[in-house]
């Protein structure tokens, strides 16, 4: 027996076929297959780029139905290291576009190992200003507000 | 903007709770969007190792500041991680904050181990156990647990995690647990002086429970009674008291480490198992007659005594389903300063061998091996693991009783078949065989179902033993397989695959050592068609990539008529080392491309299937030095005439099969100048045609029935020894039709006649006049004839027939010795 397909489809209108097992991962698509069974599921927020991605990271992650015990649990570890692999490839806008899309689909786990990385990049630097330059924030406070916001809050950073 | 700004701020916070409230305190001052972020984020998490030593003022600054100015309604997590000498925390101030926060995950961890010193015991507050009605995890590590005279509620929980935690008495632990009416999980981790002295779980709700306590041997052990069990890991260092009260149904897996001396209860508690890890002191009674695991499917033992085997014996008695199975030597707690102490009193008993009928998976592990008289028997067996295994010796691989690896050809596997291949290795009697060798993949045990017939013989080198592992792209090169000392078995009889195969596979490596295996006829239900053509490819394509020089295929079709196909591979590139090859009873392919058989000397074609009268005559001469032919056409095998244009030939035995009924052409063409022997036979129909002359021609035997009209006696003119048989009649009724038949002599006499022949065999002489003709034709030009000798058909009529046919031999004496005759000294012979 053939497995369902649905299709998705991201802004340029590209579509992309997917077996329902994978889709259904995000809670939304698992939510709009039950509503509109056999139609085309337009995510007009999301650029095909970040559709395949997100693609990849459900085809990684879907569950076997026939999958033995013993080789899940194997394949956790594998499983982690392989997500670690996936966000290390992404540079950083895509990294948020990623992140935004786990989010809008509600794929936890997505979210989980994307927020993970941002947090990882954020916990690698050393003060403000190497967060800054990491993530090309504009500083839009003077000297003198920075140091009002420390003296308020008198937190010993 | 930056990408990063330009998240929602409920991204921005999912984010920062990633992070240690410090980091995420920093980024206040990054810029406007993120001034006022931080005092929401749903998680804070304090970590004194972000402190230097001596810092710890700044620390519980930093942790009380933080605690007031955070404005996030609901707190996710709160995460406080504290060094000993961190006394400047009131961890109550924070408890109670998560409280009013409604904290959902709690941790609190004492950053020590679990030791009687300890100098300031952090001291959890009463209030803990009232105000929390959200919680639904709580960790605790390293601290004291205060006695309250409220009752303890925790109406959310789902998981306790209770870690070197010290209660005030022994009626604690069960008071909380009390006060969980929905609990799920609870983790355990006991310390000495924990105050408790008989550990009671009994929660109705419980679904995974892990108990350690591996310290204190004086301790009084546990009792659970949880009927709603899914999980559970004891692993209990006492000789107390261990039990479980009620029966537990809904129980999956369990893995006990008790060293208690009863266990009966507890085992007979767990009967609907389907994964059970068992090490136990001392396995007499382990559990009561009459119990069976009827779900095990998976079993893991640890041996520490001899008579756990008994047990394993017992287990495997009483459990139907089991497929996997793990034994391993059990390095106790008290033996860890010689964890690889090699214990040889570990010896497995024979009965494994027999009584293992289901498994698919054996991992035996710092275990002795004994030698047995009986065949081992592993019908199912797909996995087999050996590490640190003792073996009986070198004999022990090699007689009946073969520990024979499968391993997993993984380059050569279809995308869903898998195929399993024998590896045999002849094992040395060290213990670490396998620290040495490469890893098999996967090895597996392949069907022991006739092996001593599998008689192998193949000397291998003791120095190096390696498995060599073909992967797809590169194929060793003939001179790597060389120096490796490998053999290949074939690959059939896997328990997947009985196969109706009947091949040999001859294995030879530079040193010109043979191998030779050869498997009996396995007349089993027929495969599929497709396992049977898949698995032989595989072989043959193993085969070829060795470099392999002797094949032999040999299918025994009695007891199926499904074809077997070979592969394409065969005809290509890889088959530059094969010197022979025999093929019977199989289908060949087609292919494109020119085969190639750049070696090959000697071939044997025997009831084999072609794609038509083209590919025969490629094949044929793709073969460049092949100096022995062998055919047998069996009657349906698409070739009409079968061409064999050969010049380096020098044997050929040429065969069409007398059932064959061809309408039109069927024969043989035969081009080879070199032939000095030839034998052909063909049915009732049929010609030969010899296009050339075979000058070396030394024997010819031709046997053929009527009409061979192609047969040109010019082309035997060396022969020395010529026999012919020339028409027969096919039935008797039909004689007096055939006695009437005039062979019209030829114009010319062949030289053969003239000159070199010696000796006229004719068998079945009949006195027909064609043969009479004949006979008396071949007598007048033979010239050198020594001896003929005419031996009449023996008689088959009936008794009432017999006087005439003596009248008749009579008669075709005195005619044949009336015939004039060429030579002088010719003796005439009537048999």
């Amino acid at each position: 027996m053939s497995k369902k397909m649905i299709v998705l489809k991201s802004s340029e209108g590209v579509s992309f076929v997917v077996e329902e097992a994978v889709a259904r991962q995000s809670k939304i698509i698992s939510f709009l297959v039950e509503e509109f069974p056999d139609r085309e599921l337009p995510l007009t927020n999301m650029t095909s780029e970040i559709l395949r991605k997100t693609i990849e990271y459900c085809k990684k992650h879907v569950v076997e139905d026939d999958g033995g015990g013993d080789s899940s649990s194997s394949s956790s570890g594998d499983l982690k290291e392989w997500d670690v692999k996936f966000v290390a490839e992404i540079d950083q806008p895509r990294l948020m576009d990623l992140l935004m899309a786990a989010n809008y689909l509600d794929i936890p786990s997505l979210l989980d190992v994307t927020c993970q990385k941002v947090a990882d990049t954020i916990a690698a630097c050393n003060d403000e200003k190497e967060i800054r330059a990491t993530f090309n924030i504009e500083n839009d406070f003077t000297e003198e507000e920075v140091e009002a916001i420390r003296m308020e809050n008198q937190y010993p950073i | 903007m930056d990408s990063i700004s330009e998240l929602p701020d409920a991204l921005l916070l999912e984010i920062l709770s990633y992070l240690p409230t410090r980091e995420v305190v920093t980024t206040m001052v990054l810029s406007k969007r993120w001034k006022y972020l931080y005092a929401f984020v749903p998680t804070l998490e304090y970590d004194h190792n972000s402190y230097q030593d001596g810092e710890d003022r700044s620390f519980s600054r930093f942790v009380y500041s933080s605690l007031l100015l955070h404005e996030a309604p609901v707190l996710k997590g709160l995460t406080i991680l504290l060094g000993q000498n961190t006394g400047a925390i009131d961890i109550g101030v924070c408890v109670r904050t998560a409280i009013k926060r409604h904290t959902r995950h709690l941790d609190i961890e004492i950053d020590d181990t679990c030791s009687a010193e300890t100098i300031n015991p952090v001291i959890l507050p009463t209030s803990l156990y009232t105000g929390c009605t959200m919680l639904v995890s709580l960790w605790l590590t390293n601290v004291v647990l205060m006695d309250s005279s409220s009752t303890v509620s925790f109406p959310s929980l789902k998981l306790l995690a209770l870690l070197s935690v010290r209660c005030p008495n022994n009626e604690f632990v069960p008071k909380i647990l009390a006060g969980c009416p929905v609990l799920e999980n609870l983790l355990v981790d006991r310390c000495t002086g924990d105050n408790v002295n008989l550990f009671v779980v009994r929660v109705p709700s419980l679904k995974i429970l892990s108990l350690q306590n591996v310290s204190d041997i004086h301790s009084d052990g546990f009792l659970i009674d949880a009927p709603c069990l899914e999980l559970m890991r004891i692993n209990e260092n006492t000789k107390g008291f261990c039990g479980i009260e009620h029966n537990m149904p809904k129980i999956d897996a369990a893995s006990l480490c008790v060293t208690c001396n009863r266990t009966e209860q507890i085992l007979s508690s767990l009967t609907s198992l389907q994964q059970l890890r068992l090490c136990l002191m001392t396995s007499k009674d382990a559990y009561p007659e009459g119990i069976a695991f009827n779900r095990l499917v998976e079993l893991t033992l640890c041996t520490s005594e001899p008579e756990c085997l008994n047990l394993l014996m017992r287990l495997l008695k009483d459990s139907p389903k089991l497929r996997v199975l793990r034994l391993e030597q059990w390095i106790h707690e008290s033996m860890t300063s010689y964890p690889f102490q090699y214990n040889p009193s570990h010896i497995l008993p024979r009965s494994l061998y027999t009584g293992s009928r289901m498994l698919v998976y054996l991992e035996l592990k710092s275990v002795t091996l004994m030698d047995v008289s009986s065949l081992p028997s592993f019908p199912t067996l797909k996995t087999l693991s050996l590490v640190s295994v003792k073996y009986p010796g070198e004999e022990f691989v090699f007689c009946p009783a073969v520990m024979r690896y499968v391993a997993w050809w993984e380059l050569l596997l279809s995308e869903n078949e898998t195929h399993s291949f024998c590896l045999r290795m002849k094992l040395t009697a060290t213990s670490d065989l396998f620290a040495s060798q490469p890893p098999l993949h996967c090895p597996c045990l392949s069907s022991f179902s006739r092996p001593r017939r599998h008689g192998l013989h193949l000397p291998i080198k003791n120095s190096s033993l390696s498995i060599v592992a073909l992967s797809d792209s590169d194929s060793p090169s003939s001179t790597a397989f060389s120096r490796r000392a490998i053999l290949l078995a074939p690959p059939l009889l896997s328990a997947a695959a009985s196969l109706f195969l009947k091949p040999s596979l001859s294995l030879a490596s530079e040193e010109n050592s043979s191998a030779t295996v050869t498997s009996p006829a396995e007349p089993a239900t027929p495969p599929p068609k497709s396992l049977a053509v898949n698995d032989i490819g595989v072989w043959i394509t193993i085969a070829v990539k060795c470099g392999v020089r002797d094949m032999s295929i040999d299918i025994d079709l009695s007891s199926s008529s499904t074809p077997v196909i070979l592969p394409r591979s065969l005809y290509t590139a890889g088959s530059r080392m094969l010197v022979f090859l025999k093929l019977k009873s199989v289908t060949l392919m087609d292919v494109s491309s020119l085969p190639s058989f750049p070696a090959l000397k000697k071939l044997g074609l025997v009831s084999v299937k072609y794609p038509g009268d083209e590919f025969v005559r490629r094949l044929l001469s793709s073969c460049h030095v092949l100096e022995d032919l062998v055919v047998k056409q069996r009657p349906d095998d698409n070739v009409t005439i079968f061409t064999v244009k050969v010049p380096s030939l020098k044997r050929a035995s040429l065969n069409k099969s007398s059932k064959r009924r061809t309408e039109g052409e069927d024969g043989f063409v035969i081009d080879a100048p070199s032939l000095e022997y030839l034998g052909i036979s063909f049915g009732p129909v049929g010609s030969c045609v010899i296009e050339n002359d075979m000058p070396k021609i030394v024997k010819a035997n031709v046997v053929a029935a009527q009409s061979s009209s192609g047969v040109t006696l010019t082309s035997f003119t060396s022969a020395k020894r010529l026999y012919i048989c020339l028409p027969y009649s096919k039935t008797h009724g039909n004689v007096c039709g055939y006695r009437t038949l005039h062979w019209d002599e030829p114009s010319s006499v062949p030289e053969t006649l003239l000159f070199v022949l010696e000796t006229l065999e004719w068998k079945n002489y009949r006195g027909w006049n064609i043969e009479r003709e004949l006979a008396s034709f071949v007598l007048k030009h033979a010239r050198r004839l020594k001896v003929a000798t005419f031996t009449p058909q023996a008689s088959t009529l009936v008794r009432m027939e017999l006087r005439t046919t003596l009248r008749d031999k009579y008669r075709m004496i005195t005619e044949l010795a009336r015939l004039p005759r060429g030579s002088t000294e010719c003796e005439l012979v009537f048999g």
